[in-house]
């Protein structure tokens, strides 16, 4: 009997885990709760990856559906309703075994727990949210969860995942209004708007400083995140970046994943694409890291008058092409925020410089050993040992230097998000 | 290997015990002596050189204390403990860079001389910190435990640098119920997480066995089944059409394959080669602690 209901689970997992691949999110960041006493399991808050697939993607999670029926008819969504595939669905006590039994060999982090819409959208959230609670207050689990708020979800049973849950996320999947209309007939921007909105007053509500007590309970400590599908629609990036700042400035997320549009449907809606956009993905990703990591505004990244990321080029190697006015720049003397803006000089790098040179004058030697890439650094920078006097820099003379192959079929950077706190 | 004074200029070794104390120690009898020419060095670790003399010391914790603090008190904790995470490291040379940054760091001026990263000794203990806290930080989520006989979870594993005691703090808040055990099979060291606390004891690496022998049958099976669901698991998540061997060998580097059964057998792995590959497991006499 025991193996019976093993191999049925078995069946029903590898099912419900590739029915939730192209959900990109894997991060376990941003939670540092506490193990809960007499239980198991606690939030690291650096995130920690426990695998990778041969994709390249960091497994830490275990990123499930609870479900793949679904009454919706989404054109990109592989579990749409009219595409014919084998459907499966988790009893509550299967995910929670899973998760538990994973969590004990180091496996996993926790869980990801996503849903097709079976029945009505609040039955749908309902049952997500059970299997939080029972995690939580049954097994007295302090790994980490991240919850899907199904749009169209109630703002009631929104805060209670919120109170089970590390992270909350609505994903909006295509990045415009018009495009999601086209594309999910079914689904509507206001739909996923209010349950972000829910969150996020959540999140207000329940914060530290604001709630009178420091034994308040917490609400999704690790905040929200969502997915915009890339190339399903035709945004540009301009159009893409512009959303994801006002995502992080007006919604406050923590996240947006960019996830390139794998056709997986020939609907005439769609694309024909014959591989994803991965490098367009990849350079919507580095124009995310410079809008968190360097303080760059996002309409420094693209313009309206190129509203497209340059496919050769990293966005900060760009920009610093279309400004030659603001280099040559001397590293003994630029602010952090000025430093950051070199191409090939990164996060840690800047702050290797900035720590330098109060001990003295920082030279080429020191910045080879902070890690700075001087092939591409070396052109924006002041060097007073140069016989060039005041050096212009030349923007059709560096690009080589700073330009990736033509077209190469592999991505070549795919942030592994989990080593950096999201 | 001579036992004789102490003229200035010749080269000689204090060989320590390997620990923190130990290599601390060895700071206090330079010092105190003024050798200009002397180095600390692990005693299991010291390749004897022709033209040096060796002196065996004993670690005091007195003296290592004192200069602990004197550290501490000039450089602050943050110092220190990158101090004491770069001398985890065992990379070649680099007491000999801890005890030149120790030396200028004690020479007085400026307290804040501890971090000027233009002195390349500071930046050799900084990326030896950083390099071990790195390779923490993977194997906190590299580690797999296995249920031994008596139903503890324990895990084996090999790192390039001495690890094991920045991982318990991390499994002892996460699994503070549960018996678990983690091996260092290059160094022979074992931490033990019990009712009792931590204990930390050496064991014979060769007693470690290969395979899943001894373990109850019962046992054996439900860790075969939970295997396999994470196999099942596993493979449904990749998506083929991004298949990216150069990015999944940055951010998985072979070197770490060997721990992960779902990444035995080359490719993608199958259920037959994810069962060779299951973590090893120790004898019950390597169970038993011995002396530390």
């Amino acid at each position: 009997m025991f193996s019976v209901y093993c191999s049925i689970v078995q069946s029903k997992l590898s099912i419900l885990s590739a029915a939730a691949k192209y959900d990109v999110s894997c991060s376990s960041s941003g939670s540092r709760r506490a193990t809960p006493e007499g239980g198991v399991g606690n939030g690291a808050a650096t995130g920690i990856c426990h695998s990778f697939t041969d994709d390249g993607r960091c497994v830490s999670l275990l990123k499930i559906l609870l479900s793949n029926v679904c009454r919706f008819d989404c054109a990109y969504c592989v579990n749409r309703r009219s595409n014919d595939i084998p459907r499966a669905t988790f009893r509550p006590s299967e995910v929670v075994d899973l998760t538990l039994e994973f969590y004990r060999r180091n496996l996993i982090e926790g869980l990801f727990l996503s849903s097709g819409v079976f029945g009505s959208v609040d039955t749908t959230m309902e049952a997500l949210v059970n299997v939080a609670r029972t995690l939580r207050r049954e097994h007295r689990f302090g790994g980490y969860i991240h919850l899907k708020a199904i749009p169209g979800a109630s703002p009631e049973l929104v805060t209670q995942a919120g109170l089970f849950a590390d992270r909350l996320s609505v994903n909006l999947e295509i990045p415009s209004e018009q495009g999601l209309r086209l594309l999910a007939p079914e689904k509507d921007y206001p739909s996923a708007l209010a349950p972000m909105n829910a969150i996020r007053q959540g999140i207000l509500d329940h914060h530290p400083e604001a709630s009178r007590s420091r034994l308040a309970p917490r609400f999704a400590p690790a905040g929200q995140s969502t997915q915009l599908i890339v190339g399903a629609s035709p945004e540009t990036d301009f159009q893409i970046l512009g959303l994801a700042a006002g995502l992080y400035g007006t919604q406050q997320l923590k996240r947006v994943y960019y996830s390139g549009y794998i056709p997986v449907s020939t609907d005439s809606r769609l694309p024909a694409l014959d591989r994803p956009p991965l490098r367009r993905e990849n350079r919507l990703y580095q124009a995310d890291w410079l809008m968190r990591f360097y303080r760059f505004r996002w309409d420094e990244i693209v313009e309206v008058s190129q509203p497209n990321l340059d496919p050769d080029l990293d966005p900060k190697a760009a920009w610093a092409l279309r400004h030659p006015e603001a280099f040559p720049v001397d590293v003994n003397l630029a602010d952090l925020e000025t430093l950051l803006r070199v191409p090939g000089v990164g996060v840690r790098s800047a702050r290797l410089i900035v720590e330098g040179r109060r001990h003295g004058t920082v030279r080429m030697e020191h910045l080879k050993r902070f890690g700075v890439v001087l092939k591409r650094a070396r052109p924006f920078l002041y060097d007073p040992h140069s016989l060039v006097p005041s050096r212009e820099i030349r923007p059709d003379r560096i690009r080589h230097l700073l330009a990736a192959p033509p077209e190469s079929t592999q991505l070549s950077l795919f942030p592994s998000q989990s080593l950096l706190a999201a | 290997m001579s036992q004789g004074g102490d003229p200035v200029g010749e080269a000689v070794v204090f060989l320590h015990d390997g620990t923190f104390e130990g290599f601390l120690t060895a700071v206090f009898e330079i010092f105190r002596l003024r050798l200009p020419e002397a180095t600390p060095a692990a005693r299991s670790r010291h390749q004897p050189g022709l033209l040096e003399t060796v002196r065996d010391l004993e670690t005091d914790f007195v003296k290592a204390d004192r200069v602990r603090s004197g550290i501490e008190g000039r450089s602050g904790t943050e110092c220190l403990s990158m101090l004491r995470a770069a001398l985890l490291s065992e990379l070649p040379g680099i007491e000999t860079s801890a005890l030149r940054w120790l030396r200028r760091l004690f020479r007085g001026g400026d307290p804040s001389r501890g971090r000027d990263v233009l002195d390349p000794d500071t930046m050799d203990l900084l990326k030896a910190a950083e390099a071990v806290k790195h390779e923490a930080h993977r194997f906190q989520g590299f580690v797999r435990f296995s249920r031994a006989p008596d139903g503890s979870l324990f895990a084996v594993l090999a790192p390039d640098h001495d690890i094991l005691g920045l991982l318990a703090p991390h499994f002892r808040a996460r699994f503070p119920n549960e018996p678990w055990s983690l091996f260092d099979s290059r160094r022979g060291r074992c931490l033990r997480h019990g009712v009792d606390g931590l204990e930390a004891f050496l064991i014979d690496p060769a007693s470690l066995p290969r395979d899943a022998r001894g373990v109850g049958a019962a046992a054996q099976a439900r860790e075969c089944v939970v295997q396999d669901l994470w196999l099942a698991y596993y493979r449904a998540a990749n998506i083929a059409e991004r298949t990216n061997p150069k990015l999944l060998a940055r951010n998985l580097p072979r070197k770490y394959w060997r721990y992960l059964p779902e990444r035995q057998g080359g490719g993608l792995p199958t259920a037959d080669a994810g069962r060779t590959g299951r973590a090893e497991l120790p004898s019950e006499k390597a169970l038993a602690p011995s002396t530390m």
